[in-house]
């Protein structure tokens, strides 16, 4: 200890005899505008999500099946001279050949027709579902979380109670009241799907409200319409996005199940799990009545879901490098 | 002593929080000080001493519990809502997280315009002119404004927040530690823009942080908090010299001196313990506990500001 100290002294008492006079420094001066250039071109949000999307293989893959499905479900049917919905009886059950792309179901109808309008109907119903679940539940959450207090607390108990009642009961009660159809099964998703929608984005108004950025928008005089159409919503749409790509896929099965019960799409019209139903009657002695829809189904909510994976991760700033 | 009229006047200001069924967080409790026309009152205090909680009741982000603000001789409580918004143009704040106050999804052109839009300012052409002028004031250039805040540095980052607070011509400013997140060489820059502005604008402060030799630069008086009240408010160059209130004489011995010679022989007042919680205090001066002269009138009666010496306020038992 003392031996250190007086190393300290020493050092201290050398520092002194070198003994440095004013005339020894010279003002350098600072350039401030040198300082504040910023060389890096402008990069927005979005083109740097794209950027990071375009990277991830497995998304640009769901990416691409989705193109690929979302066309032919476009065009699909009108490739072929026949429709959905026409029956030929002299050709029922016919395998896959040059005519009938896809074969013919126990009706004699054309699979080929049938498999795209099917998509056509599902892939409607999903975007659909998701677009009013979220557009619902990021209204009713946004409320719900920037008003706060009893408003709060009286929203979130009815989406508790709401939540508890299993969508079954829903979908089966709406069938009875409204009948079957694409718009009664739209009706009955979307009811029980902004639920949790509506929670999910209570949860990060409730985050963003104690933000800097939102408290300063606040000293500035914003309105609280402002604050949630400006600063809270922009900043979770990423999330939103995500989200949206999920339900879209999970309101497509949905669909598929309940028509495979018989509760969904009726026939003549149809979709991907309605397909599925009428072929899986024929399953043992003629496969490919089930096995075709039954792949489209799997490669549409496939991709859709890989797509969404990769939307999260391109999205959310952590990953912003 | 300083003619110029007070701007703002806080009186018995408090702000309790309900954190539990019984527990009530006393984060502000009686507050009384003026702040006057183009003075900066600087205010100092360890983490949690309620000095952020302070500003913000005072640019009303928060309600208060108690007592009073008075800007311009009017409470700022009683505001209706015309009044309310015509305050958030003279009272400004600036925010500590450079990182953290500025939208991420706007441009910086869009967050400083921000207060042009809310009020209807500036329109257009002009809105874009006062942009403009606003970034060359604090130090940027135009061509910043199309450019969004993660591509700015932490220094940089907080002059756009001083230049959003600026464009509609606030008359006060709560800087609330603006600072503390900055590299010390990037402090002084800021601080010295905040100086210079203070001068060409006739602006009023209120600096909130505990850097007390950055306070010490800035302030025309200081107001050293405990704790949710204030134990000493005097002159800048009074405190400094001759500091009364036994919390204020160990703040400043914690300062490092420059010198190593100097600061090897000066004597370091150490407090023992850690600040009590400020959830349901006990009665009596709040220093009590770590008060190495605490005599029983402490234990029972809260003290009260009083001018000791000309202009130097000190709240404890031992000045009687």
């Amino acid at each position: 200890m003392a031996e250190e100290k007086l190393e300290q002294e020493a050092a201290v008492q050398k520092m002194e005899d070198i003994a440095l006079t004013p005339q020894d420094f010279e003002v350098v001066g600072i350039n401030l505008a040198e300082g504040q250039t910023v060389s890096r071109p402008s990069v927005s949000y979005w083109q740097d999500a794209w950027r990071r999307l375009k990277k991830n293989k497995t998304a640009m893959l769901g990416i691409f099946i989705i193109l690929i499905v979302c066309i032919m479900a476009i065009v699909g049917p009108f490739m072929v001279p026949y429709t959905y919905n026409g029956n030929d009886l002299m050709h029922i059950n016919q395998s896959p050949d040059g005519e009938h792309w896809f074969g013919t179901d126990q009706l004699g109808r054309d699979i080929w027709a049938r498999v795209w309008q099917g998509s056509r109907v599902s892939l409607a119903i999903g975007v659909l579902v998701a677009l009013l679940q979220c557009s619902i539940g990021v209204i009713i959450g946004g409320i719900s979380g920037m008003l706060g207090g009893k408003i709060d607390m009286f929203i979130m108990r009815v989406v508790d109670i709401l939540n508890s009642i299993p969508y079954l009961i829903f979908v089966i009660l709406i069938m009875v009241v409204v009948g079957t159809g694409i718009f009664p099964l739209v009706l009955a998703f979307v009811i029980t799907g902004w639920l949790s929608m509506a929670r999910l984005v209570r949860g990060q108004i409730l985050q963003l409200r104690e933000q800097e950025y939102v408290l300063a928008a606040t000293t500035l005089g914003a309105s609280k319409t402002r604050l949630l159409l400006r600063h809270m919503i922009p900043n979770i749409i990423s999330i939103l996005i995500v989200q949206l790509t999920m339900a879209i896929p999970s309101a497509i099965f949905s669909e598929a199940f309940l028509s495979f019960i018989g509760l969904g799409i009726q026939p003549p019209m149809t979709s991907l799990g309605q397909l599925s139903r009428t072929g899986s009657e024929m399953m043992k002695v003629y496969p490919y009545q089930l096995i075709i829809p039954s792949i489209v189904i799997s490669l549409t909510m496939l991709s859709l879901n890989l797509l969404g994976d990769g939307l999260r991760d391109a999205l959310d700033p952590r990953m912003r490098q | 002593m300083d003619e110029r009229k007070a701007l703002i006047e806080v009186k018995n200001l408090k702000k309790h929080f309900k954190v539990g069924k019984n527990a009530i967080l006393k984060a502000v409790d009686g507050l009384n000080f003026i702040i006057r026309e183009g003075e900066t009152l600087g205010m100092v205090g360890e983490s949690g001493c309620g000095k952020s909680t302070a500003g913000r009741t005072i640019i009303r982000l928060y309600d208060a519990t108690e007592g009073e603000v008075l800007f311009d001789g009017k409470n700022i409580q009683n505001f209706d809502k015309k009044q309310a918004k015509e305050y958030t143009k003279d009272a400004q704040m600036i925010f500590q997280d450079p990182y953290a106050s500025l939208d991420p999804r706007m441009t910086v052109g869009d967050i400083i315009g921000e207060g042009l839009d809310i009020h209807g300012l500036a329109k257009g052409k002009e809105r874009q002119e006062k942009i403009y002028d606003v970034l060359e004031t604090v130090g940027l250039n135009k061509e910043h404004a199309s450019r969004f805040p993660h591509e700015f540095s932490g220094g940089q980052r907080q002059r756009i927040g001083i230049a959003r607070s600026l464009v509609i011509n606030p008359r006060f400013i709560v800087c609330d530690e603006p600072i503390s997140a900055l590299d010390v060489s990037i402090q002084a820059q800021v601080v010295n823009l905040l100086i210079k502005l203070q001068r060409d604008f006739n602006l009023t402060y209120l600096f909130i942080a505990h850097d007390l030799s950055m306070v010490k630069h800035i302030s025309d008086r200081v107001a050293v908090m405990y704790l949710g009240a204030i134990v000493e408010l005097a002159s800048s160059g009074d405190l400094y010299l001759e500091p009364m209130h036994p919390y204020t004489k160990a703040l400043l011995s914690s300062i490092p001196i420059p010198d190593p010679k100097l600061e090897r022989e000066k004597i370091r007042i150490r407090l023992e313990g850690d600040v009590p919680s400020p959830i349901n205090p006990k009665p009596g001066c709040k220093f009590q506990d770590r008060c190495a002269y605490a005599k029983d009138i402490c234990r029972e009666v809260t003290p009260e500001l009083k001018e000791v010496a000309k202009e130097h306020f000190v709240a404890c038992h031992l000045m009687d």
